[in-house]
């Protein structure tokens, strides 16, 4: 059905009585000696009638409406998603359909005991469930691997067993994304279990889109898709499938205090054809975990040799943070071993067209983005590597998906303007923590603080490149959590931004954080964008109001 | 036995509330659209009163969607268990009755004949049991004693 009937007692009352005198003055002028107004005709045949009738107009005009672009502007939930698909088809817009979100995740043994998971065992996170979609039957001896699901069991550094394998969602949605070491547990956990966690970020995970969604990006659906005015760019890159998903974007360009890519002339001022592009793809950064090969370094720390681990630009494109560096094989409870400096610089280095860039600020967060990271490790015996030595190290790094595609699709000529170049880059992230106290009734539900926190979180998410996030936003998503009497007070926001010159700058308050305007370090809200993950979100519950 | 002629200069309703035996006397209603011995039947005069009254009065207040002060809340006093004894019974019929009486009155007509308009109703008995509840009333007209009962007549098919 294109559009929803309405339900019979969800009519406009106005045109329920409208019909209701039609109805009964036709019938009256027709059979003059029916008693129609009032009695069992009344009640029982007119009445009806005009409810039916009602219904039916008020389908049909539903439907002529949702014809029309204004209505459905206006009223977004007006038609279904097969009439509203068909309507903006005429604009060259496609619903983007929903997806699962898919991981790895280890389980950690206490022996190498053979340990089977059927399809669809059931493993829970964070009050979500994921499912597998293959038989897992993780082995302790390599020759009995055969099956491409056959799993080894592997020792651990710190004496445990391990296998991996990949879950998936139990339904489309983006809060079904997992960030990397989030405890994923089977709700039949097999023999010699210790814990399970994820391995990899979930991702992918994205609900289908709304009406609402859909008609947002009805002005991009009818822009020209070229790299020109803003509107212009943003629908060339969501028109390309691959991108359709990108959850914010802002363009910096000629005339705009942050652009410093257009003033490397020796004459002070701005000669326009440059243009940084800040793209946020996800919600939330993704964690990725690699091995890399670090060399042992002649200095040290703290009396420990320092090793030097190099990431390219092509490891993790556009990469935040090093999250954490560990010796390959351990697991993430085992704990991280400490940076001692981190280096950034910029490889420009192709036979094929690149941004101007001149700098590792100007580089940051964009795929031409590169690090040197020291780190010092206790955990390794001194004398069995001498300087020069190279050892693989398990590292996860925190980077925003897509910058490298997009700055490939970006580069080539036959999409790139023929005056200007674009720098693709990950916003500037402003790591936001927020706390808050829920004020309850004695009597009333503890409220659902996991839901909670996952609200707050995608609506902080959910914030454009604005650079304001207000505690009256906080309050208003919270309070769909609460019951009548229950409060939210105390609030807390905390922010900790990462500047493209690698420094840090914190700011906190309780009715709001603002981004600050610094443009020549290229940190305004026209360049930074809050990210907050559901773990970031602290609720606190205290029963202190007293029942009326 | 009533015929069309009785009928003229009259509106009518739908008959449902099947009445039988001749008017004074006590009998139990038969609820009825139509029947094997005929395809309905139409009914003026005290008969279309009385199922005016006990369409309102039977009738759920509120669940009439588009009109919600319609019907009273002597069945849902039923609904809700209050029923318990004949004193309970007659609570709830004296405040539906009173609501009745005032959407009646909001109901008439100019020209409607006195045996068409209410004057008074009567409980005259309450029976509870088995389950069940049995009402015996007395429906009386503006007309009183002084109006010539029109029994319900059949309709044709056509």
């Amino acid at each position: 059905m294109a559009v929803t009937p309405k339900a019979l007692n969800a009519l406009n009352p106005t045109l329920v009585n409208s019909a209701i005198n039609e109805i009964t003055q036709r019938v009256q002028e027709d059979n003059p000696t029916i008693d129609v107004g009032r009695g069992v005709f009344y009640e029982l045949l007119v009445y009806y009638h005009a409810v039916f009738a009602t219904r039916q107009e008020q389908l049909i005009d539903d439907y002529r409406r949702s014809r029309s672009l204004l209505a459905l502007e206006q009223d977004p939930d007006l038609a279904d998603v097969d009439l509203v698909n068909d309507v903006l088809s005429n604009f060259k817009l496609e619903r983007k359909l929903g997806s699962r979100a898919r991981g790895t995740i280890t389980v950690v043994l206490l022996n190498d005991v053979t340990v089977t998971f059927g399809v669809n065992s059931v493993f829970q996170a964070k009050g979500l469930q994921y499912v597998t979609t293959e038989v897992y039957t993780a082995k302790s001896e390599a020759a009995q691997v055969t099956a491409p699901t056959d799993r080894l069991i592997t020792p651990t550094a710190d004496g445990k067993y391990s296998f991996t394998l990949e879950v998936q969602a139990a339904n489309e949605g983006s809060n079904y994304n997992l960030e990397k070491g989030t405890l994923v547990v089977p709700v039949s956990p097999p023999p010699a279990y210790v814990t399970s966690y994820a391995i990899t970020d979930f991702t992918l995970g994205v609900a289908a889109e709304t009406n609402t969604e859909l008609l947002a990006r009805l002005q991009e659906g009818i822009a020209a898709k070229a790299l020109s005015n803003r509107v212009n760019m943003a629908a060339f890159l969501r028109s390309v499938d691959a991108y359709s998903r990108i959850v914010g974007m802002s363009i910096v360009g000629y005339g705009d205090a942050e652009m410093l890519r257009d003033k490397h002339s020796i004459f002070p001022v701005a000669y326009g054809g440059r243009v940084d592009w800040y793209v946020r793809s996800e919600n939330l950064p993704t964690t990725k975990q690699m091995t890399l090969t670090a060399t042992r370094l002649a200095e040290n720390s703290n009396g420990l040799p320092v090793w030097q681990i190099s990431l390219t630009r092509d490891v993790a494109p556009g990469f935040y943070e090093i999250k954490a560096i560990r010796p390959k094989g351990t697991t993430v409870e085992s704990g991280r071993l400490t940076i001692t400096e981190e280096i950034r610089s910029y490889d420009m280095t192709t036979t094929d067209f690149v941004p101007d860039v001149v700098s590792y600020e100007e580089a940051a967060y964009s795929r031409y983005q590169t690090a040197i990271v020291k780190f010092r490790d206790a955990t390794q015996d001194i004398s069995a590597y001498s300087v020069g030595a190279t050892l693989e190290y398990d590292i996860d790094v925190t980077y925003m998906p897509l910058i490298a595609e997009i700055q490939t699709t970006v580069n080539s000529r036959d999409v790139r303007s023929y005056g200007a170049d674009c720098l693709v880059k990950a916003p500037v992230p402003c790591f936001t923590q927020i706390s808050f106290i829920i004020y309850k009734q004695s009597n009333e539900a503890i409220p659902d603080a996991a839901a909670i926190q996952l609200a707050v979180s995608n609506a902080v998410n959910a914030i454009g490149f604005v650079g304001r996030l207000y505690a009256s936003k906080v309050q208003d998503v919270v309070h769909g959590y609460l019951a009548s009497n229950s409060s939210v007070g105390s609030i807390d926001l905390f922010g900790r931004i990462r500047y493209p010159d690698g420094s840090t700058q914190y700011i906190r308050g309780s009715d709001v954080i603002q981004i600050p305007a610094n443009p020549a370090k290229m940190v305004t809200y026209r360049t930074t964008h809050f990210f907050c993950r559901p773990e970031d979100v602290f609720v606190n519950v205290q029963t202190a109001i007293p029942e009326a | 036995m009533s015929t069309v002629l009785d009928y003229v200069g009259r509106t009518s309703d739908y008959n449902v509330f099947r009445q039988n035996k001749p008017v004074g006397v006590s009998q139990e209603l038969e609820l009825a659209l139509f029947t094997e011995k005929d395809s309905g039947q139409i009914n003026t005069g005290i008969h279309k009163l009385m199922q005016r009254f006990l369409l309102l009065l039977f009738l759920k207040r509120g669940s009439f969607v588009y009109d919600f002060n319609r019907g009273t809340t002597f069945l849902m006093d039923a609904d809700r268990g209050y029923w318990r004894t004949v004193a309970d019974v007659r609570i709830s019929f004296a405040a539906a009755k009173d609501s009745v009486r005032r959407q009646l009155i909001a109901l008439e007509q100019p020209n409607d004949p006195s045996d068409e308009i209410y004057a008074d109703v009567q409980l005259n008995e309450v029976t509870l049991g088995d389950g069940r509840v049995s009402i015996g009333m007395t429906l009386t007209s503006q007309a009183g004693s002084t109006y010539k009962f029109v029994a319900p007549i059949n309709l044709s098919t056509r």
